[in-house]
């Protein structure tokens, strides 16, 4: 099967970047001496973290690092009991996510990290780089105590291996791993920027996108340029022609909250929150991050709003989200957020048809 | 009340000169028609009474048994395979028996040994420690030593080298340190010693010996066979009270023939538990009692034959009423008040209601949180309710601390069973938690991309093989 345009058009190297050009010059720089720290790339998803990374790595090991196999490493925990995880890799580095094995990522964070690190790098002919790299992605989604143990694993491996996180949100990292790394910010791209790729990207493919087109995409998806790809490529799949007066294909679980909301506006009462219910769980199983929900929902629910309850709303979502960022069974605390707002809205419904 | 009587009735048994050598060296090789109902508190008039009930009434077929005769055939299934096992493969075998207190565990594998002639031996705590045992071994090393000489045989057994180990008592060393419960596991399956027995009650409490020495994952590696009794059936328990009776009914001038009322009266109070049932018979039909209880019961029988009231019959006897976890629910979700003037109060056993769910907080308030809506019949009242539960979800995040967990279990519970004020009561079925796991998708192209994105390449390779979230409604 044919690459998605995301991959085939993806950045290979420094120089090439479309965007944060002074940025780039920068990792070149850093990159060109033979050593460098650890590195935390942070910035919002869609924005380019993964893309720099992996220009960082052929910069440093050259076009080796683009030969990638997937495997998968298991690994036992103290009680004995095995754990699967799949890594990429390649001869140079390797990449891991740690948050898949749920409450068990403290031991794949010290073991696998530790045996990386302990094998020495038998140098290779075209670079005398001795050390290995472990991207470790959704850094944020770590337990404290895996985060601790990764602290260590920094101090005590550093001669032999350089440790790259990836994460999108800072604030979940503990500031221990934050200090022992290099922070580099990788903000979203700008609308006229997304606009040019989207152009640039369509131009290679030969095809054109009307100027407008380019920059109504842009608008959307919210300096998210994976997804502005994305759209532009099922728009193509559906037509050739990318006019001006296209429709930008909105995905089936945003019309779904956006539903949701009207459903929770439309009549208050404990058997449509069943209903709600529901469609929370059908969310939360395919994968939407429950933030994402919240965040969708709130702004669903906040078009039907009366401008009085709106900060009573936030507020209230704001303490439930928190509590969200803390937990992990989110369920619960989306169906409070949901009960606490058919409770405001219907009160205050009821004090307006007072006042008449 | 000399010092060898007592000592005589503790046993159960004869005291002989044999019997208390074999206390001393502390494992005893039992012969299997050893007491298996224990006495408890029998009045002291009794020890004058040359008949020994407990010992009478021990099973000695297994038509006798109270275990149901499917479990009874599993575990006959067992100790035949693996005891013709052993005469080739040296490989030590084990096998966990769990199950309530009185369910019958122990007579039923006294019984079926006795029948297909295996010996047992049954390692029993040290109890006295004297100074010569304080400069001796520590337990464990007792145990494991315990272990080496169980791989003989008796002398005098004619099949030869049919035997199984039993251990019921575990040294109490175990408890402190399970890990140490392991190593001597390990070492124990490597010198090939003939089959193991772990027997374990099962217990709500803290102290859950199965839970703390026999995790799932020493279950597989040590391949122990796991089988769990329940608690007697109301049929078996009343049919093996009737046997009972009769061997009660050849001492006419100790019992006196109990009524058949008062039979269902202990099977009901009784709670599965024979032991209980037994002691109950036992002090019920003693002739000196019967102003204290027949009346009494038969009375209240004729009226009424709840279990409630039963309770109260004799209620000197009875067991703890054990909750279940759907009765546990019943009780959290349809709240009793007793009005008292202005104010009002919860009628339930909080303490003990909480005490019994301790052991898995996040499971029962996730039972809670799956089935509270039904039960509420306001909007308001499901408004505070939610907010303690989300509340409660979070505590019980932090689960390094038990204490901070039963804390959230104990807001849980009267958060749910305070707030609901407008009940509706009608019979709802009780939904298990859900459990939210990510699909696991192949490693393709869709699974490296993010779940919202996926939508996207979904329209790109127009394949209609994924979730559709229906927008219709």
């Amino acid at each position: 099967m044919s690459l998605l345009w995301v991959d085939k058009y993806r950045p290979k190297d420094l120089s090439s970047l479309d965007y944060h050009t002074q940025q780039a010059k920068e990792l070149k720089n850093l990159v060109a001496n033979s050593d460098f720290p650890h590195l935390l790339l942070y910035g919002p998803s869609g924005a380019g973290k993964k893309t720099r990374i992996m220009c960082i790595l052929r910069e440093l090991f050259g076009p080796g690092v683009e030969r990638l196999k997937t495997e998968t490493v298991t690994v036992t925990t103290p009680s004995n009991k095995k754990i699967e995880i799949t890594t990429v890799n390649s001869n140079y580095h390797i990449e891991i996510n740690p948050s898949d094995v749920g409450i068990y990522d403290r031991v794949v964070v010290m073991d696998l990290i530790k045996n990386i690190a302990q094998t020495q790098h038998i140098g290779s002919t075209n670079n005398q780089r001795n050390f290995k790299v472990v991207l470790l992605t959704e850094v944020d989604n770590l337990t404290k105590d895996a985060q601790h143990a990764l602290r260590r694993t920094m101090e005590k491996y550093s001669t032999n291996c350089r440790l790259i996180l990836c994460v999108t949100s800072l604030s979940p990292v503990i500031p221990a791993v934050q200090s022992r790394c290099l922070l580099i910010r990788v903000s979203a791209p700008s609308i006229p920027e997304i606009s040019k790729i989207l152009q640039v990207t369509c131009k290679k493919e030969d095809l054109t996108i009307s100027p407008a087109l380019a920059e109504k995409i842009a608008k959307t998806v919210n300096g998210n340029l994976r997804r502005a790809l994305l759209i532009c490529e099922a728009c193509k799949v559906e037509n050739k022609n990318l006019t001006t007066d296209r429709e930008v294909p909105e995905p089936d679980w945003k019309k779904f909250i956006e539903k949701t909301a009207n459903l929770i506006t439309h009549k208050q009462s404990i058997d449509n929150l069943m209903t709600v219910r529901e469609h929370l769980y059908e969310l939360l199983t395919n994968g939407i991050p429950p933030e994402i929900i919240l965040k969708e929902l709130l702004i669903g629910l906040l078009l039907k709003c009366d401008k009085q309850i709106i900060p009573q709303v936030v507020r209230d979502a704001a303490l439930y989200e928190h509590r969200m960022t803390q937990g992990n069974k989110h369920i619960v605390h989306l169906e409070a957020f949901v009960t606490k707002f058919m409770c405001i809205y219907q009160e205050h419904l009821s004090s307006l048809m007072e006042g008449f | 009340m000399s010092f060898q009587k007592w000592k005589s009735f503790d046993f159960g048994e004869t005291t002989t000169g044999t019997e208390s050598i074999s206390v001393q060296k502390k494992c005893n090789t039992i012969k299997p028609k050893k007491r298996v109902v224990k006495s408890r508190e029998i009045p002291s008039q009794l020890k004058q009474i040359s008949f020994d009930f407990f010992k009478e009434i021990v099973p000695q077929s297994t038509s006798e048994l109270v275990v149901h005769s499917k479990k009874l055939q599993e575990l006959e299934g067992w100790l035949k395979t693996v005891t013709e096992q052993y005469q080739y493969d040296k490989k030590t075998e084990f096998l966990l028996l769990t199950g309530p207190t009185g369910s019958g565990k122990s007579s039923a594998i006294q019984v079926l040994c006795k029948s297909l002639n295996i010996e047992i031996a049954e390692w029993i705590n040290p109890v006295d420690i004297d100074f010569d045992l304080l400069k001796q071994d520590s337990q464990i090393s007792m145990f494991i030593e315990f272990f080496n000489d169980a791989k003989y045989c008796s002398l005098f057994n004619k099949e030869g080298g049919r035997k199984v180990i039993i251990v019921k008592d575990f040294p109490n060393a175990f408890l402190r340190n399970p890990e140490e419960f392991s190593e001597v596991l390990e070492q124990i399956a490597f010198t090939a010693t003939h089959p193991v027995l772990f027997i374990c009650t099962d217990s709500n409490n803290e102290a859950n010996l199965q839970r703390l020495l026999f995790p799932d994952e020493t279950l597989i590696k040590y391949s122990i066979t796991h089988m769990s009794f329940n608690i007697c059936a109301p049929t078996l328990l009343k049919k093996s009270l009737k046997r009972v009776t009769g061997i009660l009914e050849a001492h006419p001038n100790l019992f006196e023939k109990p009524s058949v009322d008062l039979i269902d009266l202990i099977v009901n109070s009784s709670m599965g538990d024979i032991r209980c049932a037994m002691n109950q018979l036992f002090l019920s039909s003693l002739i000196k009692n019967e102003n204290q209880l027949s009346e009494e019961s038969s009375k209240q029988i004729t009226s009424k034959r709840k279990r409630t009231h039963s309770s109260q019959a004799i209620k000197n006897m009875t067991r703890d009423q054990v909750l279940g976890l759907f009765h546990g629910l019943g009780k959290v979700l349809n709240p009793k008040r007793i009005d008292q003037g202005n104010s009002w109060r919860l009628n339930c056993d909080m303490e003990k209601l909480v005490d019994e769910f301790s052991i898995q907080p996040s499971k029962f308030t996730s039972f809670l949180y799956e089935n509270y809506l039904k039960y509420f019949g306001n909007l308001n009242d499901v408004k505070n309710a939610s907010e303690i539960l989300s509340f409660s979800t979070r505590l019980l995040d932090n689960w390094e601390n038990h204490h901070v967990l039963v804390m959230a279990l104990w807001i849980a519970v009267l958060g749910v069973m305070v707030t609901n004020e407008h009940r509706v009561s009608k019979w709802n079925q009780i939904r298990g938690p859900k459990k939210i796991c990510n699909k696991q998708l192949s490693m393709d192209q869709a699974s490296r991309l993010h779940a919202t994105d996926r939508y996207y390449y979904y329209l790109i390779t127009k394949s209609n093989d994924h979730h559709q979230f229906n927008c219709n409604f």
